[in-house]
């Protein structure tokens, strides 16, 4: 039990000095709140009557989004690909310890140190100048900050399943690609579910990928009360177990297939 | 007390619908305790194969397999920490961390106590001078710093059994040298049983009192060096120089391999003549300089076992 | 396979710009056929120039290894031997996705073509391929000085793109100054097609900019590759 502890303190430290990147990362996320918010408000300015969200609440969501921009899995994992390339993979399982849970806390570091560096520095600098505010109300903080640790662990368990289709295909490129653009068109992440059709965006609050990032903010800006944290986290915790539990036969899967085969 | 027991055993890849290759053909051995054995043979003989199933990542088709009395992939975690395993070009370290952040998720992955864990780490640490890439990320170190780490991490936990494949390809002669001192040393201080799959048969001299030779998935040949030498290639070898002009007559009791201007070889059999006689006989013809007498190195003793497996 | 994972993905990439014209019907004066047009031409730019940009992502890794210095030895402009190689395919997706949209947008749109657009719009095309590569070269550039590449430049390429699917009529002035005439974004997309779509520019830039507003494209381009000499000369008189 206490290796994962030790790994997933092994790699906060190791990624927590990963600080210009990080600083190159605040520029970014700056610029593009920014410039999303320009957007928004000049298509609210075309026609005023039709905005489906405040334009304070927009300010304050993108402002959320670009904070923890990096709590969402994207792209491939380059340590893991660099693995599967060099046919390593089988020497995970020499180890007498699930790899499963290896990677998963392996994955709890990866998303959580980036998204700390990132957080604070955003988060002033646009509580300062950008317009973004401070949460609604004290039980509005509470409920974001319940739903983003559950969306942590969400976050991990989703590149937990991004990996493992690794196994499955050689160039997982391709799937890896597709998920991440899936993930951040529906988690909230590109623009704030809301504003889709309430057809569509009931659609989306109904998939895992909006508890990472949809979710969280709703309680910040105030759309979701205290009233409804219950059910919320029933949401977050269903959907952890059950992609957990896809993980688990992908892996079984998999490892069969290594050992059957010969990796 | 035997450590390691295979009898039987098989398994056929099969890539496509058509391919089949047999890697293992009822191969039967058994290791004891603190041996050090050799295993060799040409690519795609089989040796990795067995290692593999050896550490449970393989399932066998058929045969008979135990590692200290487990059978390997039916007690795949419980198997594992009884040895330690050092795979050639790959590595078990953590790419991204410091190696001595490694080496503690190893210490609780195998829940080595760490008063053990401190003084085992010091010691191969210093063994093979370690010392200061302890706080190096593993993808900054070179190939053979890297190897040494990979046995050091596979022997934190003590295991009774080393399985090393291709530990020492693409070192430099120092490190290799470091590496044999020290698998020599745990050989025998601690009496750790270790099977070493190579190609480098100097591996193998220095190393192994016993080699298993594969080939074709059948093991060929279980021995000791200095028995297949005399088996395959008991001969010695003689060379010297002569002055270019000098008249040199065959000896019967010889073989002439190589002869130049200046310089000449011939081969034959300590039985046959003995090396005073033999000498007596060369020098009683010309006069000599820079007389040399060796056997016949390594690599050409199991090129003739190659060769005599396939002809 | 590849090719269902690509339409599927364009269907998504573009449903946040679709759900914003659901709500609010237009951006400036400018519809969703418009802007759908925007999008489908940056992202056909991006993917020509990404092809052969992977060389510039390398540069780090092509002074660290040294073979930098070996191009520098071959009588090619090393500037060529770097965008060749590895001229990939990786975003001939992106160039597929842009092209659907693109080609759905045209047929939304009634546009009345003559010679002059025909041209404008080809050399449009080029000029925004110039651009990005010039933004590549000037962020491989700077590798010269910190050997680990600046990330920053991706707020440039990335955020450029994301900046050029709009109408730039929409950001305050000093980006839109920004972004005609520093790093000229506008000039590879808003302007030629304002002028090919017969729209007024609201900024009150005379008409005939459109026309030659490509032009500030290649001389960015042409900047970027002076910096290159700028920078190579440093490198090589540091002793590489």
């Amino acid at each position: 039990m206490k290796v994962y502890f030790t790994i997933f303190h092994a790699y906060m430290k190791t990624l927590l000095q990963y600080r210009i990147a990080a600083f190159a990362g605040i520029v970014t996320q700056v610029f593009w709140g920014i410039l999303l918010i320009i957007i928004y408000k000049a298509f609210c300015a075309s026609s005023p009557g039709s905005a489906p969200m405040s334009i304070q609440d927009f300010i304050i969501y993108t402002w959320l989004v670009q904070a923890t921009f990096r709590l969402i899995p994207f792209g491939i994992d380059t340590e893991i690909q660099q693995m599967m390339s060099k046919g390593v993979i089988g020497f995970e399982l020499v180890r007498p310890v699930s790899l499963l849970h290896l990677w998963m806390a392996r994955y709890l570091a990866k998303r959580l140190a980036p998204t700390l560096l990132r957080f604070f520095p955003t988060m002033i600098i646009s509580l300062l100048f950008l317009g973004m505010k401070l949460p609604v109300s004290i039980s509005g903080c509470i409920g974001w900050f319940v739903s983003l640790f559950l969306a942590l662990w969400l976050s991990a368990v989703i590149s937990l399943l991004m990996s493992l289709t690794l196994f499955w295909t050689i160039s997982g490129e391709g799937i890896s690609h597709m998920m991440t653009v899936l993930i951040y068109s529906t988690s909230g992440q590109i623009l704030p579910l809301q504003i889709f059709p309430d057809h569509i965006a009931f659609i989306l609050r109904l998939l895992p990928f909006s508890g990472m990032v949809d979710l969280p903010n709703r309680y910040y800006i105030g759309t979701l009360s205290l009233s409804q944290l219950p059910m919320t986290v029933l949401f977050q915790l269903s959907w952890i177990f059950i992609l957990l539990g896809v993980c688990q036969v992908l892996y079984n899967k998999s490892t069969k297939k290594i050992v059957i085969q010969g990796g | 007390m035997s450590v390691i027991r295979i009898e039987n055993l098989c398994k056929t890849f099969h890539s496509g619908r058509k391919n089949e290759v047999k890697a293992l053909d009822h191969i039967h051995f058994t290791i004891d305790k603190g041996e050090f054995v050799g295993f060799i043979g040409p690519n795609g003989a089989g040796k990795s194969t067995t290692i593999k199933i050896l550490t449970g990542i393989l399932v066998p088709d058929s045969g008979l397999c135990e590692v200290l009395n487990l059978v390997p992939w039916k007690n795949r975690i419980q198997n594992a920490k009884q040895f330690g395993v050092v795979f050639g070009q790959k590595t078990q370290l953590w790419w991204d961390l410091p190696l001595q952040d490694s080496f503690a998720i190893l210490k609780d992955m195998y829940a080595i106590p760490t008063a053990q864990y401190q003084s085992q780490l010091t010691n191969l640490i210093q063994l093979l001078h370690l010392e200061s890439l302890l706080k190096r990320p593993v993808r900054q170190l070179s190939l053979g710093e890297r190897m040494k780490a990979d046995l050091v991490a596979s022997l934190l936990h003590q295991p009774a059994i080393l399985f090393l494949d291709e530990p020492t390809i693409g070192l430099d002669i120092p490190t290799k040298l470091a590496m044999r001192q020290f698998l020599k040393t745990i050989n025998r201080q601690l009496e750790t049983t270790i099977l070493l799959a190579t190609h480098d048969m100097n591996d193998i001299e220095e190393l192994c009192p016993r080699i298993l030779f594969i080939h074709h998935g059948k093991i060929l040949k279980d021995s000791t060096l200095e028995r297949v030498r005399k088996e395959l290639l008991d001969e010695k070898r003689i060379s010297f120089e002569i002055e270019p002009s000098s008249d040199f007559h065959p000896i019967p009791e010889t073989t002439l391999i190589n002869q130049s201007e200046n310089r000449i070889e011939l081969s034959f059999h300590p039985e046959t003549i003995a090396i005073t006689d033999l000498i007596e006989k060369i020098t009683s013809q010309v006069s000599v300089d820079n007389l040399v007498i060796e056997s016949p190195s390594i690599e050409e003793i199991v090129m003739k076992l190659y060769q005599s497996a396939t002809g | 396979m590849q090719s269902i994972a690509q339409f599927l993905i364009t269907g998504i990439e573009f449903l946040a710009v679709w759900a914003l014209f659901y709500r609010f019907h237009s951006i400036a004066g400018w519809n969703l056929a418009e802007v759908a047009l925007f999008h489908g031409w940056i992202h056909m730019i991006f993917a020509l120039s990404d092809a052969n940009s992977r060389g510039f992502d390398l540069m780090s890794q092509l002074i660290k290894t040294g073979e930098l210095d070996r191009f520098l030895l071959r009588p090619v402009h090393p500037l060529l031997q770097i965008a060749g190689k590895e001229f990939t395919l990786r975003r001939s997706g992106r160039f597929l996705q842009g092209l659907m949209i693109f080609i759905w947008a045209l047929s939304q749109l009634r546009i009345e073509w003559n010679i002059m657009k025909a041209g404008l719009l080809l050399l449009a095309y080029i000029s925004g391929v110039a651009l990005f590569n010039g933004i590549f070269i000037m962020q491989a550039t700077t590798c010269f000085w910190t050997v680990e590449s600046v990330e920053i430049g991706n707020v440039l390429t990335y955020g450029g793109v994301e900046a050029g699917r709009m109408p730039i009529s929409i950001y305050p002035p000093f980006l839109r100054q920004f972004f005609t005439f520093v790093v000229p974004l506008a000039c590879v997309s808003y302007y030629p097609w304002l002028y090919i779509l017969n729209k007024p520019d609201p900024i009150g830039l005379p008409g005939w900019f459109a026309l030659i507003s490509p032009l500030c494209c290649l001389i960015f381009f042409f900047f970027s590759i002076g910096f290159w000499e700028f920078g190579l000369r440093s490198y090589t008189s540091a002793g590489g």
